[in-house]
């Protein structure tokens, strides 16, 4: 495959409908997916009938101009939010339906996230706070440390496992709640804007661990952003516009 | 009430007016000069409706316990007026016989000669002051109501001169009308309320009254009001009057000579309260023509020197005595009541920190576009103000309800003493009550504004923590130098603004003398002083110079209050003085400082006074108020250990519950979000734990004096009392039952002493003989001959006046075997103390004594100067070993010398003190036959009955009181009385105290609340990485009832503290420390509850939080 100087996949043209793979490689799926929310009456339309799939192991971002949906649609991939209409099935099960408690252990067990801000709680120390889905998940005490110091060493921050969030620079918080959604080993790691908040070296350095990650533990990213230099590092790019998907970039094959 | 703290009331009210004046002309000041900040700051009253409702509640606290106070101290005082007003009716003046016994001069007399009172009559025959001067007979006559079936052996019978008293109205019927005694056939009697419940009598019944075992019918021929004259005497008492003609054909000459009367009353002109006015003027001149009569006759008025009658102006004391109980139980409430009103306060600070948290970005952006640091702290005012104007009438209102709910719950506890309040409220009280509300939250909101407006522009636009800016300095001496001028120039300016009244009229009149500089010299010095601290304001300066002059006041004064405050507060100042140091561009632990100061003033606080006192070479002095400056100050100083040490406490938590396993990450966030904010948690901590301390601490001292004085060892060893006098003499209880053929009741008595009690007032005692304390201290210095070093006084030369009275009780052989006194010391001439009760058993002249007699400086019976109780300093006050102590009873011929070879036990002997509870005289307790060689015939007689194991006191008594018609008290059942009183007036005072807690649990909810708000971003994290709906809401749960346990378990452990090293230090005596784990415990569970109920909303809120909506808004 060809790419252009800037790492463009030039031959790819923008497609009109991301369709599902409908290999079981897919890891998620969803289809024809609504969601409407009720603003002061107006109803908006923030998905208009979405689908998409995901394969193992592949890095997506998600990009559009805002409020065209990107978030919606990362939170209701990820079982954040609830859906209208349409189907979202992960690693197989099917999301949509199914009670709270039951979404927040399969969250849990399976999922990472990064958000823009306040991903860390203020109060916990960075080691406490990338060990605390270890704990919850039932770990013990002693060995969620160990992993959870393995997992700062992994983003480099070893040496800063005591220190509190406020004591930490933007792009070091960053990587300690990448550690966080790492460590317990999930099958997908969820960033909306991860590097929304950080200088473009901050947020290159960030991208790079991401894409090392990635290829390392072959473990599925699905990315949301507004930066064409970060979404270019994806193996594919979905392109959203008002609740819809416009059509997607494929930048490199999965495996290549 | 007229008086508090010795301040005229009246006085209280301006003050207390003028402050509020000021406060007033501050917003006034506000309002006119920056209308937009008031605005502004009225704005967000109605904005948040949760929160205007907290801060009100907050502001009523102090308001509605101010307000309690007052209002139950007027109930007290109108109550106990129109009782005492009530009992009294027309008697306003009364003089009786000292009864001065044992003395060869003269007989032992029961009254007072007809001549006195013909000579008194005439000295105020023309007095337009005195409407009357007449005699009165008392005796203690047993009646029954046949028909009825009632009889009541402690009935009181009247006799008045029927005339006179019918002309001044003295008896009157229940509905207030003069009744006509001259109006009585010689077969009838009028008797008071109580005696027609007693027995259960009306109008036209034939009651019987018993006069030396033979019964005399008499009609009812009206029911009168309960009063002394109707032979209501003291604690509402049955009785009844007749006219003294009557009277006198009833008794009998014998116990009744003609011409005697028991006292003589005088009545002053003008209705029941016309005399009071010239009480003060009548009393001197009774008095005065009592010793100017006691001239002209003294074998009549003075017989062996001694003054033989004595005035009373008994109205008037009895009102002196309402105001006095009015203000007592005001003050007590106010001592009690402070530690709401400074959980109040807490609150306060707590919820407008939160407010200014919560509007810093706004706050931030309105000061960086130019509004100045003093327009917001007016802004902040404005606001509390309007809260506070609000909370003040609130406060008043609910104050007033839940006075007359106590009032209510104090009826109920006294229902079984025959007392009721009434509820009352002056316009007074009322002003200064909701005066001093305001003027304490007037306060509280100007220096919480204070610390709300003082933020840093970039932290609040940036809404990050303001301690990343916290400031530090090096020491400059200038720096120093400043702050002490500063305290110094503020100081002067609030004295003078204080005495504002005072400084206006004085700058009025060097005005009017042409002087205008004068009129602004206070508030130029008042806003120099500020200018020059605000600069750059240093309150530990002010801590640590007002400390040094507090104890240096204390010093000179040898008065606890200031000592301690100062003591206090110099740690303090010195520990928040070095946190702001830098040494070497390096700050000092913060935790090594606070933990050292604070630790060193709860050190100060948990040592004995002694120490204090041995460290300055000084005696120290404190009452009651110390409580709460102890509350206040171990409060602030534990929980700032608590807080600065928590991640400890939360460390040692995590280590504990670690194997919990999936609740780990849930302990630990919610152990981790307190710590983390040690201002909120701080102060919830400490408001808890205030009231707690004060409720700990008052109810374990209460108990602890409870549990000594109705606990079952108070009974003496035995359950029934009886008396019997000489109107119906019963020598021996058994016998007279034998003899009634009451058997039933004969069988249930296992034991019954007879105690020969003396005249009332006493007889003369002098010490004669004493050995030192060295004797007993070291072990015995013997003199050259052998014996104890013996003082002897030569007892011709002692006066009269100069001997000591004593109440003698002559006990034979029943009561010494029945009785389980205990002895707190003995003499070192005997083993034991069965050894001593076994020499008084066998008739040897020695006797045991109450300890009255020992304590409060008592001068050993006086009259040598020789105080054989005094001990020297060698001699603790666990020293239960007495020197020879030889006292010389009686006058003349009479006279016995006595050894004292124990002292009475003060809880043990409670029924054994012949003089009660509140008399100043001892009691000597010796053989019989002693007793009555010194005394002649006794004035009563007690039998003290001890009953078989399975027969019922009360049974008992009331077959005494039947068969023998003599009073009889179930001392057992009056000990449970008196318990179940007690437990209802504790838990009335514990519930006053609880309405504090409110405090603490609505800083809980404040806290609870402003966490969910904001913690959203961090709980849509929590949820989105597998924190379960319900695990939040329990994070948050478990996280306040941490904070709720945290301050119980301070307040507890330091009230417990406290009231151990009271104990330990002997502060009340013998009484040994109860901790009443029943009354208590259900109070702080439920406080625990409480507090799990409050943050149960904010939790669920937490819990329901929608993920993607928390994550989505900042
Ligand atoms: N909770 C909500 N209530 C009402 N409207 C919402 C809500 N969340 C999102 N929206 C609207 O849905 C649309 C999509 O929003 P979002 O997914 O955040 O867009 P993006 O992340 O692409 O900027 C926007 O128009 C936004 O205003
Ligand atoms: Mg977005």
């Amino acid at each position: 495959m060809s790419r252009g100087p800037l790492g463009i996949d030039v031959e790819a043209a923008p497609q009109k409908n991301a369709t599902a793979p409908t290999d079981d490689e897919s890891i998620i799926w969803a289809s024809n997916v609504h969601k409407t929310y009720d603003a002061g009456g107006s109803p908006v339309h923030a998905l208009r009938g979405v689908s998409l799939s995901v394969a193992r192991g592949e890095m997506v971002s998600i990009m559009g101009p805002s409020g065209c949906g990107k978030t919606t649609l990362l939170n209701c991939l990820s079982g954040l939010e609830t859906v209208d209409q349409g189907e979202i099935s992960i690693e197989g099960r099917m999301i949509q339906g199914m009670p709270d408690a039951e979404r927040t252990d399969h969250r849990a067990q399976r999922m990472g996230f990064i958000f823009q801000f306040y991903n860390l709680l203020p109060v916990l120390s960075a080691v406490e706070n990338v060990e605390l889905p270890l704990l919850l998940g039932g770990v013990g005490q002693g060995e969620s440390r160990e992993r959870a110091q393995q997992a700062l060493d992994n983003v480099g921050l070893l040496d800063w496992a005591s220190h509190r969030p406020a004591q930490l620079s933007g792009g070091q918080r960053q990587r300690v709640t990448i550690a966080r959604a790492l460590v317990n080993n999930p099958a997908i790691v969820w960033g909306d804007e991860p590097t929304g908040d950080l200088d473009s070296t901050n947020a290159n350095q960030i991208m790079e661990l991401l894409e090392e990650l990635n290829q390392r533990n072959r473990q599925t990213f699905v990315i949301v952003t507004h930066d064409e230099d970060i979404g270019r590092r994806a193996n594919r790019t979905i392109h959203m516009r008002d609740g819809e998907i416009e059509g997607e970039t494929i930048h490199r094959r999965l495996g290549s | 009430m007229e008086e508090l703290f010795g301040l005229p009331t009246i006085q209280l009210m301006w003050i207390v007016v003028a402050i509020v004046g000021v406060a007033a002309a501050v917003i006034g000041y506000i309002f006119f000069k920056r209308p937009i900040l008031v605005r502004m700051g009225l704005r967000n009253i109605p904005r948040r409706r949760a929160q205007t409702v907290l801060v009100t509640m907050g502001l009523t606290l102090a308001t509605i316990i101010v307000t309690i106070a007052f209002s139950t101290g007027d109930s007290l005082a109108v109550s106990i007026r129109d009782t005492a007003i009530d009992g009294l009716q027309r008697v306003d003046h009364l003089i009786s016989a000292e009864e001065v016994a044992g003395d060869a001069g003269f007989e032992q007399t029961e009254g007072i000669p007809q001549q006195v009172l013909d000579d008194l009559s005439a000295e105020f025959a023309g007095d337009e002051r005195v409407d009357a001067v007449f005699g009165a007979r008392f005796e203690l006559v047993p009646a029954e109501h046949p028909d009825a079936g009632q009889t009541e052996p402690e009935f009181y019978l009247v006799g008045l001169d029927p005339d006179l008293a019918t002309r001044i109205g003295a008896v009157v019927d229940e509905s207030g009308d003069p009744l006509a005694l001259n109006a009585l056939a010689a077969n009838e009697i009028v008797i008071n309320q109580r005696a027609a419940r007693e027995l259960a009598a009306g109008p036209g019944d034939v009651v019987r009254l018993y006069v030396q075992g033979s019964a005399r019918p008499f009609t009812v021929a009206a029911i009168g009001n309960d009063a002394i004259l109707s032979g209501n005497v003291g604690e509402g008492t049955a009785g009844g009057v007749m006219g003294v003609g009557a009277f006198q054909s009833l008794l009998g000459s014998e116990l009744s000579p003609p011409g005697q009367w028991s006292s003589i009353v005088i009545s002053g002109a003008g209705g029941v309260e016309g005399a009071l006015d010239v009480s003060d003027s009548l009393d001197a001149d009774i008095s005065a023509a009592l010793i100017r009569l006691g001239q002209e006759n003294p074998a009549l008025y003075e017989p062996n020197e001694l003054a033989r009658f004595s005035s009373e102006p008994l109205k008037a004391n009895l009102l002196e005595d309402a105001e006095l109980i009015a203000s007592v139980f005001t003050t007590l409430f106010l001592f009690m009541g402070s530690f709401s009103v400074a959980a109040g306060i807490l609150l306060i600070f707590l919820i407008f920190a939160m407010l200014a948290e919560e509007r810093k970005p706004e706050m931030g952006i309105a000061r960086a576009v130019g509004m100045q640091r003093n327009d917001l702290i007016q802004m902040y005012i404005s606001e509390g103000m309007v809260y506070n104007m609000g909370a003040a009438a609130i406060g008043v209102v609910l104050g007033l309800l839940f006075a007359l709910g106590m009032i209510a719950v104090m009826n109920e506890g006294f229902q079984n003493f025959g007392f009721q309040f009434t509820w009352a409220v002056t316009i007074k009280s009322l002003v200064i009550s909701a005066g001093i509300g305001i003027v304490i939250t007037f306060i509280t909101v100007v220096f919480s504004s204070f610390r709300a407006a003082r933020l840093n522009i970039v932290a609040a636009i940036r809404d990050i923590p303001e301690s990343q800016y916290e400031e530090t300095y090096a020491l400059t001496g200038w720096r120093v130098l400043r702050n002490v001028l500063g305290v110094f120039t503020t100081a002067i300016g609030m004295a003078l603004l204080i005495t504002t009244p005072v400084t206006l009229i004085l700058g009025a009149l060097l005005l009017m003398m042409d002087q205008p500089w004068s009129r602004r010299l206070a508030p130029r010095v008042f806003l120099l002083g500020w200018r020059v601290l605000r600069w750059n304001p240093q309150w530990w300066v002010l801590f640590v110079i007002g400390g040094i002059y507090l104890l240096s006041i204390g010093l000179q004064d040898e008065f606890l209050l200031p000592y301690m405050t100062g003591v206090s507060l110099i740690p303090f100042g010195i520990v928040m003085g070095l946190n702001k140091l830098r040494l070497g561009g390096r700050r000092i632990p913060q935790r090594l400082l606070y933990t050292v100061g604070t630790g060193f003033v709860m050190f100060l606080w948990f040592i004995p006074n002694r120490w204090h006192e041995d460290v300055f070479n000084t005696t120290l002095q404190g009452g009651p108020e110390l409580f709460v400056l102890a509350g206040t100050m171990l409060t602030a100083a534990g929980t700032l250990l608590l807080v600065f040490n928590l991640d400890i406490i939360v460390g040692a938590i995590r280590a504990a519950v670690g194997g919990i396993g999936r609740l780990a990450p849930v302990i630990r966030t919610a152990a981790a979000y307190p710590a983390a904010a040690r201002y909120r948690t701080g102060m919830t901590i400490a408001m808890i734990a205030l009231i707690t301390f004060a409720l700990v601490n008052f109810s374990t001292i209460n108990a602890s004096f409870s549990q000594a004085f109705a606990g079952d060892g108070t009974a003496s060893g035995f359950e029934v009392l009886a008396y019997s006098t000489d109107v119906n003499e019963v020598n021996d209880i058994r016998a007279g039952l034998q003899q009634a053929g009451a058997n039933d009741v004969l069988a249930d008595i296992d034991n019954a002493g007879r105690l020969d009690v003396g005249p009332e007032r006493g007889t003369r005692a002098l010490t004669v003989l004493t050995e030192e304390w060295d004797a007993v201290a070291n072990a015995l210095i013997l003199g050259s001959d052998g014996q104890p070093g013996l003082i002897e006084t030569d007892v011709a030369t002692v006066p009269v006046e100069d001997r000591g009275a004593v109440i003698l009780g002559g006990i034979d052989t029943d009561f010494i075997d029945g009785q389980e006194i205990t002895l707190q010391a003995i003499s070192h001439r005997y083993e034991s103390e069965s050894e001593v009760w076994a020499a008084i058993r066998s008739g040897e002249p020695v006797a045991v004594a109450t300890d009255d007699a020992v304590g409060g400086g008592f001068a050993g019976f006086g009259g040598n100067g020789l105080d054989p109780w005094s001990a020297p300093e060698s001699i603790n006050e666990d020293s239960t070993r007495l020197p020879l102590i030889m006292v010389e009873l009686g006058l003349g011929e009479r006279a016995q010398r006595v050894e004292i070879i124990g002292v009475i036990d003060e809880i043990t002997g409670e029924f054994i003190d012949l003089d009660g509870e509140t008399g100043s005289l001892p009691t000597l307790l010796l053989p019989i036959d002693i007793a009555t060689q010194v005394t002649g015939e006794p004035s009563y007689t007690r039998h003290y009955v001890s009953i078989t194991s399975d027969a019922d006191s009360l049974e008992v008594a009331q077959g005494i009181e039947r068969e023998l018609r003599i009073s009889a008290v179930d001392i057992k059942g009056e000990i449970e009385r008196q318990q179940s009183f007690q437990s209802s007036i504790l838990a009335l005072f514990q519930g006053f105290i609880g309405i504090g807690l409110v405090a603490g649990l609505a800083a809980l909810g404040v806290i609870a609340l402003r966490a969910v708000v904001e913690r959203r971003q961090q709980i849509g994290v929590l949820r989105a990485i597998g924190f379960q709906a319900r695990l939040v809401g329990f994070e948050l749960l478990l996280e306040m009832a941490f904070i709720a346990l945290l301050g119980l378990g301070l307040g507890t452990a330091l009230a417990l503290g406290l009231a151990w090293r009271l104990f330990a230090e002997g502060t009340f005596g013998d009484i040994s420390m109860y901790i009443p784990v029943g009354t208590v415990l259900p109070v702080l569970i439920g406080a625990f509850i409480a507090s799990l109920v409050l943050t149960y909303f904010p939790a669920r809120q937490a819990a329901r939080t929608t993920i993607a909506e928390a994550l989505r808004y900042e």
